[in-house]
């Protein structure tokens, strides 16, 4: 965008019009103007830079920041330049690691530094906590006796695994959270090879967070249009009564609706009762802790996000224009899918797009009606946060999120705005 | 005077009873009757709030009456929807589809009706030459002004051939010169392609200009249908006479009937004549109307000649309007050139006033057709 801008100003300097200095100065007018007008909404950008830009700039910083390393092993990173990484690294680099083991021990850092390690080596926190017994002992008076103590308490310091790993993170800065996020293979084991352990799939973990936020648009979409329609274009008192309907959840806390959806999901709950009550069932089904039931009380949840902006649109869509149409020869569905629908659909991309990016970012609903394998990335997020107080890879599965939510608004946003400008 | 639809001649569009209620207790068209020829240009003109519209889209099939009949050609029309009806619609607000091309709104009628591509290109084509829009035709509805974009709904309309055109104050949004010019257009099209136009408009200088015939509507009632003249010259009612023109409307009670002249006493026992119409009766109450524009200011009390009181005098350039209040208290006004004699009359002074017998008129004393 910026670039576009540079190269047009160059193309006009090329060119030497005259013009070209007014037209800045006009610009330059304009923007001030622009400044100016948007001032009253000066509150509002200070609290959402303190509320909003700040943290997401916390929490992208978290993401890539990788300090235990660089912070407790600077000079074992500095001896370590040296090694190819083949085999072991030479006695001297054994007796600066156990010195700043010793070190992190008294500065009480060693468990950060073991919890990093373990992220990334197979038993690296063990491999750390020996070092610093190692360390506490004081018995490693010279190089060779240090390498010595450190190979007999465990064979892994003799393989290539754990100093690969201190050599690559040296820096304060890393993508190795963004990678863990993203799915890649980070462990690794004692010979600097894959570990055998995966541990979590998080790819799967977004791509089930895509699938059910999907569906749940896709059904708000297709329940969410026809209704729209008719409270866009009833005249009186039905569609009053219906918009009130649609909005009457919004004035109960998301919490109490997910709990009241408990009640009637559950084994002997409502819906089993009406179901075996009329015959259509003989055992009670299984509702809660499904697929089916995260998917219906999100779309509940979804339906007045869809709706609203789809209805902003729909009712400033004149009548006269399906009128005009159905004068010209179309039957009512014709018409309305050639002369209404198209004009609709600025409105349709705004409220699916609404409903698909809050539906990424789900958390209590799945978590209180939906089943272990219908957790989205929200509760990974919240587990490494909260239990786990893993902060980097919280942060990166946060950053892969809010950039992959951004990633798919973008072509809507703008499909919306042109269209928008072409209405005016 | 109830005619069956077989009688009708063809091309004939045919009203018969209609009346229209949306909730079922008030009548918004009550009881119309109403005969269209075949090329005619028919003016519905009246108040807001009168019917037209309403009268217009039963018409065009987006309302359905209540009861009453419509039939075009003989075939009964009234329970048909719009797209069988072969209508050609212009709107207010021009409903040009935002997301299509001049060139797609103008070609969707016949895309509707599977015209092929290539016949298709060359009747839009045409159509668009016909309101001189030829070099618009890839430009979106928002980038024209105004009268293009009421041009275009116009091409849309006519292209289509239909055997009804209706338009709904079509130039209600638009300004003075452009309206003008655009009324002479419609006009102009409407004569070469020998269309059936209803139009509807509360513009009556435009109904005048345009129409064949003008039906006044008030109160969801037609209080008189007749050509542009003599609705002007001859108004049926105190609403017509009131609503078309200024009209000076004086009460009066009929005395004398001298062939074709009434004798009638005003309040104020000035006895004055006017023109014999079928609503004079002896002794009985008349509405006596007269023209601003005919209306004389005269030296002195004569035969025929009324007293009254300068109470205003208002400088419109080209003529000047003088607001008289007479000896009983009836507000008239006098329409005259700024450079007539009397242009130096005081606010206040004594006037008399008279007119031609034959350019006065006798109606109803009622206000209007109910
Ligand atoms: N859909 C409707 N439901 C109920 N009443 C209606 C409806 N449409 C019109 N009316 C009423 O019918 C009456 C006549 O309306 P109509 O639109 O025919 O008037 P009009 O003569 O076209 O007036 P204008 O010159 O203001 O356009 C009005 O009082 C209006 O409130
Ligand atoms: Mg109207």
């Amino acid at each position: 965008m910026r670039m576009k801008t540079a190269q047009a100003d160059k193309a006009a300097l090329d060119r030497g019009t005259v013009v070209r200095g007014c037209a800045v100065g006009a610009a330059r007018g304009e923007r001030m103007q622009a400044m100016r007008s948007a001032l009253p909404a000066l509150p509002l950008l200070v609290f959402l830079s303190c509320f909003l830009v700040l943290p997401l700039i916390f929490i992208f910083h978290t993401a890539i920041s990788d300090r235990e390393i660089a912070d407790n092993l600077p000079e074992t990173v500095a001896a370590l330049q040296d090694w190819n990484g083949d085999g072991t690294p030479p006695p001297e680099v054994y007796a600066i690691f156990l010195g700043e083991i010793g070190k992190a021990n008294e500065r009480a850092t060693l468990r950060q530094l073991g919890r990093r390690m373990g992220y990334q080596l197979d038993r690296g926190m063990n491999l750390i906590q020996k070092a610093g017994g190692v360390a506490r002992s004081g018995a490693a008076t010279d190089a060779a006796a240090a390498r010595t103590a450190l190979t007999d308490i465990d064979p892994a310091y003799a393989a290539p695994g754990i100093w690969t790993i201190v050599k690559q993170h040296g820096s304060p800065y890393s993508t190795f959270y963004l990678g863990w996020a993203a799915g890649f293979q980070t462990k690794l084991d004692k010979d600097g090879r894959p570990s055998m352990e995966t541990g979590y799939d998080f790819r799967l973990f977004y791509l089930r967070t895509i699938l059910i936020s999907l569906a749940v648009t896709a059904l708000t979409l297709v329940v969410g249009y026809p209704l729209a329609y008719v409270i866009a274009t009833s005249r009186g008192w039905v569609g009053g009564l219906m918009l009130f309907c649609i909005l009457l959840p919004f004035w109960t806390s998301l919490l109490v609706r997910t709990m009241s959806w408990i009640v009637v999901l559950q084994t002997n709950g409502v819906l089993n009762g009406v179901l075996t009550g009329i015959g259509a069932v003989t055992e009670p089904v299984t509702w809660l802790y499904t697929r089916t039931a995260t998917i219906l009380v999100m779309f509940q949840i979804q339906l007045p996000f869809t709706v609203l902006p789809m209805l902003g649109v729909m009712r400033a869509i004149p009548p006269s224009h399906v009128r005009a149409a159905r004068s010209l020869g179309a039957g009512p569905i014709r018409a309305h899918f050639n002369v209404y629908f198209p004009q609709a659909v600025p409105g349709i991309a705004a409220g699916g797009l609404l409903t698909f990016v809050l539906c990424l970012g789900f958390y209590l609903t799945p978590a209180l009606v939906g089943g272990a394998s219908d957790q989205m990335i929200s509760y990974f997020i919240a587990r490494f946060t909260n239990e786990e107080l893993n902060w980097g890879l919280a942060s990166a599965l946060s950053t892969l999120l809010v950039v992959g939510a951004g990633v798919c608004a973008l072509p809507f946003a703008r499909l919306i705005s042109r269209h928008s400008s072409e209405r005016k | 005077m109830l005619i069956t639809a077989a009688q009708q001649p063809p091309g004939h569009i045919c009203l018969r009873g209609v009346s229209k209620s949306y909730d079922g207790e008030t009548f918004i068209v009550r009881d119309l009757d109403l005969d269209i020829e075949k090329g005619e240009f028919l003016t519905l003109l009246g108040p807001s709030g009168s019917g037209k519209t309403t009268t217009l889209m039963m018409l065009a099939g987006f309302e359905y009456p209540t009861s009453g009949s419509i039939a075009f050609d003989g075939q009964a029309m009234h329970d048909r929807p719009p797209e069988k009806r072969d209508i050609g619609m212009v709107f207010q607000n021009y409903a040009l589809f935002p997301h299509m091309s001049v060139a797609e709104n103008v070609g969707y009628s016949l895309r509707v009706r599977g015209v092929d591509k290539a016949e298709r290109d060359r009747r839009v084509a045409d159509a668009l030459r016909m309101v001189q829009l030829e070099q618009f035709a890839e430009r979106k509805p928002a980038a024209m002004s105004g009268g293009q974009q009421q041009r275009v709904a116009l091409a849309r309309a006519l292209v289509f051939e239909p055997r009804l055109v209706l338009m709904d104050e079509p130039l209600g949004a638009l300004d003075k010169k452009l309206r003008e010019d655009l009324q002479l257009e419609i006009r102009h099209i409407a004569d070469k392609l020998d269309l059936t136009v209803v139009y509807v408009t509360h513009d009556q200088s435009e109904a005048l200009t345009m129409s064949d015939r003008i039906a006044i509507f008030n109160d969801g009632k037609i209080q008189q249908i007749g050509t542009a003249r003599d609705i002007y010259i001859r108004p049926a009612n105190r609403f017509v006479a009131s609503f078309v023109g200024d009209n000076n409307c004086l009460c009066a009670q009929v005395i004398a009937i001298d062939g074709d002249v009434v004798r009638a006493r005003l309040p104020g026992g000035a006895v004055v004549s006017a023109r014999q119409t079928q609503h004079a009766r002896i002794g009985a109450a008349a509405t006596i109307s007269v023209r601003p524009e005919d209306l004389h200011f005269c030296g002195g009390e004569a035969e025929g000649v009324v007293k009254g009181r300068v109470c205003d005098v208002v400088y419109y350039g080209d003529q000047l309007r003088t607001h008289v209040e007479l000896s009983d208290g009836a507000l008239v006004v006098i329409k005259s050139s700024p450079g007539a004699a009397h242009a130096g009359t005081q606010v206040g002074a004594p006037v008399f006033l008279s007119w031609n017998a034959g350019q006065a008129w006798v109606l109803d004393p009622k206000q209007a057709n109910q």
